[in-house]
């Protein structure tokens, strides 16, 4: 389980975690047993708090004994009083994103190996939110960007320049969400009275990534044990004086794939 | 000079406006794509009639944004009571619904 290896990074933050389940104690303490799990896995029977949560799974009928009581799998980040700050759900009962992509999203810093590439304009860093994936893992690439003291470079929607473009080539078992770019601030370039929507300070653009848990999925990613995700940033960066021409840079995220567990706990 | 300048864009603009397939062929070409529209546009219609559970949206189920969680007091892998306060770290809590440990 993913989860486990994020216990310290989230206890760094001030953040604990705490799973829940309709299954019995006894299958939990199982399953705690064989992975090693020390974070609280509660056990929630008859599906009682997932309902009063009101994110039952309400495409399951009632008469599938085995799963019905199981939830939209989703994770809420709550403060200390219990309010919720931030919510990810998804639609399939298996996809579920990594806490690593959650933490990416949030803002957080992510304990994974980056690379670092600068030029005089940007310095950019890039990684993947997890090393290891199973299908129907939301995991994301994530790029740190930091331009140059002085220089910007131009968000989404600008026209005249070439805004920041992330892109990443569809490849069979792999589903990719439109990325993430944060909001923007405007420029104003006195020499023409322009304003346009730049990124001055360090920004992170996040693009979602899902192993796809579908038979097409799946009979796409047979014997695949290393997924190589191939990507392009455009972007366009100018300064108070004079913009560079135009760039393309290639990048590429290695994760190590998984198959999906299928081992069943021993009551 | 001039005149040969003139030639080659006359001949580059002739390029261009010649058809790249003859009048027949790009009909046929033209109605296949036609086909292709119309089955695309059809399929979906024909797949609605078919009994699927119908999936709610997810983001708006369960406590939204700014809103308190339910409280709760469920037993632990370790067969402990434990509730959101016993659960709750100093700057929070990561509160993870997932499926099943069993299947």
């Amino acid at each position: 389980m993913e989860l486990q290896g994020r216990v310290a990074e989230l206890k760094r933050e001030g953040l604990s975690l705490a799973g829940v389940s309709y299954d019995s104690v006894a299958v939990l303490a199982d399953f705690s047993r064989r992975r090693g799990i020390t974070f609280p896995l509660l056990s929630d029977p008859g599906s009682a708090t997932i309902k009063r949560y009101g994110i039952l799974n309400t495409t399951v009928p009632e008469t599938n004994q085995q799963s019905y009581g199981i939830p939209f799998p989703g994770t809420f980040m709550l403060n200390a009083q219990g309010v919720v700050t931030s919510r990810f759900f998804e639609q399939a009962y298996q996809e579920r994103s990594t806490v690593g992509s959650i933490m990416a999203r949030l803002g957080n810093k992510v304990a994974v190996h980056a690379t670092t590439v600068s030029s005089p304009q940007l310095e950019m860093t890039s990684f993947a939110t997890d090393n290891t994936v199973a299908p129907g893992t939301q995991f994301s690439l994530v790029l740190d960007v930091r331009p140059a003291r002085g220089v910007h470079v131009y968000a989404p929607g600008v026209t005249g320049y070439k805004p920041i473009s992330l892109s990443v080539e569809a490849q069979p078992g792999l589903v990719t969400r439109g990325a993430q770019y944060p909001p923007s601030k405007d420029y104003h370039f006195k020499p023409l009275n322009e304003h346009v929507q730049v990124y001055q300070r360090p920004f992170r653009i996040v693009q979602d990534v899902l192993v796809d848990a579908s038979p097409q999925g799946q009979s796409a990613l047979k014997e695949v044990t290393m997924l190589t995700i191939k990507g392009i940033l455009n972007y366009q960066a100018c300064d108070d004086k004079l913009c560079f021409t135009p760039q393309s840079m290639p990048l590429s995220w290695t994760v190590t794939l998984r198959p999906l567990d299928r081992e069943r706990a021993k009551p | 000079m001039d005149v040969d300048r003139v030639r080659l864009l006359t001949t580059k603009k002739k390029g261009v406006l010649v058809s790249p397939m003859p009048n027949r062929m790009s009909r046929i070409v033209a109605s296949a794509v036609l086909y292709m529209l119309i089955s695309l546009v059809a399929q979906p219609t024909a797949r609605q009639s078919s009994p699927q559970p119908t999936l709610p949206d997810v983001q708006k189920l369960g406590p939204q944004m700014g809103t308190r969680v339910p409280d709760f007091t469920l037993l632990d892998q370790k067969g402990q009571s434990r509730t959101l306060a016993s659960l709750t770290g100093p700057k929070g809590l990561m509160l993870v619904f997932f499926r099943s440990a069993d299947w």
